[in-house]
């Protein structure tokens, strides 16, 4: 089942046309991963699928329309980590995560013992529960972005776009992300990440390539097609080499 | 109880504490420094230094709560109601009022009492959050939007120095005005009765309940707007809900004791700079310690150069200016080294 689907999506930053004609799909239970040269439309791509920019075309949600759903249902559907969650320095840690429990309470009302016991396990999910009473001033830009994770895990959604979840976080927590997506999207639920590590990426189920605002290609990493997509996108900067059972591509 | 809890009910209890002396001292506080001789019963007690006293801690509540708002909605620690044109923009309102009234026959002073006290403070209430109001929209629109931090403050000074203009303007054109307005546009609780301290009583209650309530949503915005958004708030009317709310606490306070400068920027501040908490506990502390500051800033004016009597006005943008030069002059050590 498709869970995103987009049809002929246009998008501007003023004049400039940013995102040009993108047909694209996503499967229930994959994750599939954004990749491209700085300034290909990756991020605003993520943000057309989370309803966060404006576009033409048609982009559909689990079947229906994404301008068509209530702001509160598709808060719940649809789960949204920015590359610049970062001024958050009057909060604490458990108060972000508690953030993402925001569409499941009524403006007049509070946290619900069941949205505490969901913040308590995403704390723990990702091993930030001793900051919990720590302002996130006094975290690194790593720490930070693991808590803003957390932060996003809480909505529970069955979709979640994260546009560079991994910037700025160590090795080992680089791979505890990378082995939560793996167990989350074997559960059903979807990922779709913008990436600029193409190791990580390429250990995708699917590669979105965007160059120039268009949607190169897509496709699953087994691919022979996108070795060389990839090639041609990064001006043949790139080699890949077999290790073990995966794809490595360093620098040439 | 956790750390950031115990932080925030010493906080509260100082506040509180602070708040019961400073209202003891500004009913002992009169024309002669302190005296102590005077009861409850004193007619100068019950109609002059309580509602003064009251009056200027509600006006420093509504201003603290003010400047609380305008801090988190526009993420800046620099905004508050002044440097965003939303204090010239209620005195512009207040004289207008005046100035309307005057042209239809009426003889107006700030404490006119033809339609009942009531009517009148709610009127000028009113014509005082359109000002506000107004002025904040203009200046979101000069700025284009609140994300530019100079952009704003610059274009919130332009505003400001307009809608003062047209305020003296006015006041010239109505010189019967001009002694109200004088001690209007200089800051004063001198024109606070128990009716005024009864209205800002009111608004401050429902103002930060409104504050209170729509709080998970300045803490969500704080995180950005796309991620606000994600969250299903309808950020847009949201934010101008706020800005409604805190357009009216300025207003209210404006009308009440006129422009008084830098409370509303230095109450939030100073709470932040104690702790980090979320908006609904860091609105109620900004509002104590607004009103503990003009609370405490009033006595001062009011005994200084007894029986002389200070505008409080200009002591608060003398100490207040001060501070912001404190604060720039740390800002500019901390990014550029200096």
């Amino acid at each position: 089942m498709k869970v995103l689907r987009t049809q002929h999506v246009n998008a501007w930053y003023g004049n400039h046309h940013v995102l040009k004609q993108i047909d694209v799909s996503v499967e229930q239970g994959t994750w599939t991963c954004v990749v491209g040269p700085n300034g290909a439309g990756k991020t605003t791509l993520l943000k057309v699928l989370a309803g966060l920019f404006p576009f033409e075309g048609e982009v559909w949600l689990n079947g229906q329309s994404l301008c068509t759903y209530p702001l509160s249902e598709r808060a719940k559907q649809l789960a949204w980590l920015s590359q610049h969650d970062t001024a958050v320095d009057d909060l604490t840690v458990q108060d972000v995560v508690m953030l993402g429990r925001l569409p499941y309470q009524s403006w007049w009302g509070s946290a619900s013992p069941s949205d505490r016991d969901i913040v308590e396990e995403c704390l723990l999910t990702q091993h930030i529960s001793q900051w919990r009473e720590r302002s996130l001033s006094t975290l690194s830009g790593g720490e930070r972005q693991r808590v803003l994770l957390a932060r996003m895990l809480a909505v529970q959604a069955p979709l979640m776009l994260m546009d560079e979840p991994i910037a700025n976080v160590d090795i080992q927590h680089q791979s505890k992300w990378f082995h939560a997506v793996q167990e989350t999207t074997r559960q059903g639920n979807t990922v779709v990440s913008v990436l600029h590590d193409l190791n990580l990426a390429l250990r995708a189920d699917q590669v979105i390539v965007m160059q120039d605002g268009r949607v190169v290609l897509q496709s699953t990493t087994d691919d022979p097609q996108l070795h060389q997509c990839l090639q041609q996108t990064f001006e043949q900067r790139l080699r890949f080499h077999r290790l073990a059972d995966r794809w490595v591509v360093v620098p040439d | 109880m956790n750390h950031s809890q115990t932080k925030t009910f010493r906080l509260t209890v100082i506040l509180l504490l602070a708040t019961l002396v400073l209202w003891m001292l500004g009913l002992t506080a009169g024309s002669a420094g302190f005296e102590t001789g005077l009861g409850w019963t004193d007619l100068i007690v019950q109609e002059i230094r309580l509602p003064r006293t009251l009056g200027a801690w509600l006006a420093g509540a509504l201003l603290g709560l003010s400047g609380a708002l305008a801090q988190s909605l526009f993420r800046n620690p620099l905004a508050d109601p002044y440097l965003l044109g939303s204090a010239s923009g209620a005195a512009l309102g207040v004289a207008l009022a005046l100035t309307l009234g005057s042209w239809a026959g009426f003889q107006l002073t700030l404490d006119v009492q033809w339609v009942g006290p009531w009517v009148w403070r709610l009127g000028l209430t009113g014509a005082a959050f359109l000002g506000a109001w107004i002025a904040v929209l203009f200046t979101l629109l000069l700025a284009r939007g609140a994300r530019h931090i100079l952009r704003l403050l610059l274009a919130g000074v332009v505003v400001g120095v307009v809608l003062g203009a047209l305020t003296s303007l006015l006041s010239a054109t109505q010189p019967q005005l001009l002694p109200a307005m004088q001690s209007f546009l200089l800051g004063s609780t001198s024109m606070v009765n128990g009716s005024a301290c009864v209205l800002m009583g009111v608004m401050l209650l429902l103002c930060w309940l409104l504050a209170w309530r729509l709080s998970p949503v300045l803490d969500a915005l704080v995180l950005g707007e796309d991620t606000a958004h994600s969250l299903g708030l309808p950020v847009a009317p949201l934010r101008l809900l706020l800005l409604a709310v805190m357009a009216l606490c300025t207003a209210t306070a404006v009308a009440q004791t006129g422009l008084i400068a830098f409370v509303g920027l230095v109450a939030p501040q100073l709470v932040r700079s104690q702790l980090r908490v979320r908006f609904a506990t860091s609105s109620l502390l900004s509002a104590l310690t607004g009103g503990v500051l003009l609370c405490a800033a009033d006595i001062f004016a009011r005994t200084l150069l007894a029986p002389q009597e200070l505008p409080v006005g200009i002591l608060t943008a003398v100490l207040g200016g001060g501070y912001l030069m404190w604060r720039l002059r740390s800002y500019q050590l901390l990014h550029e080294g200096g």
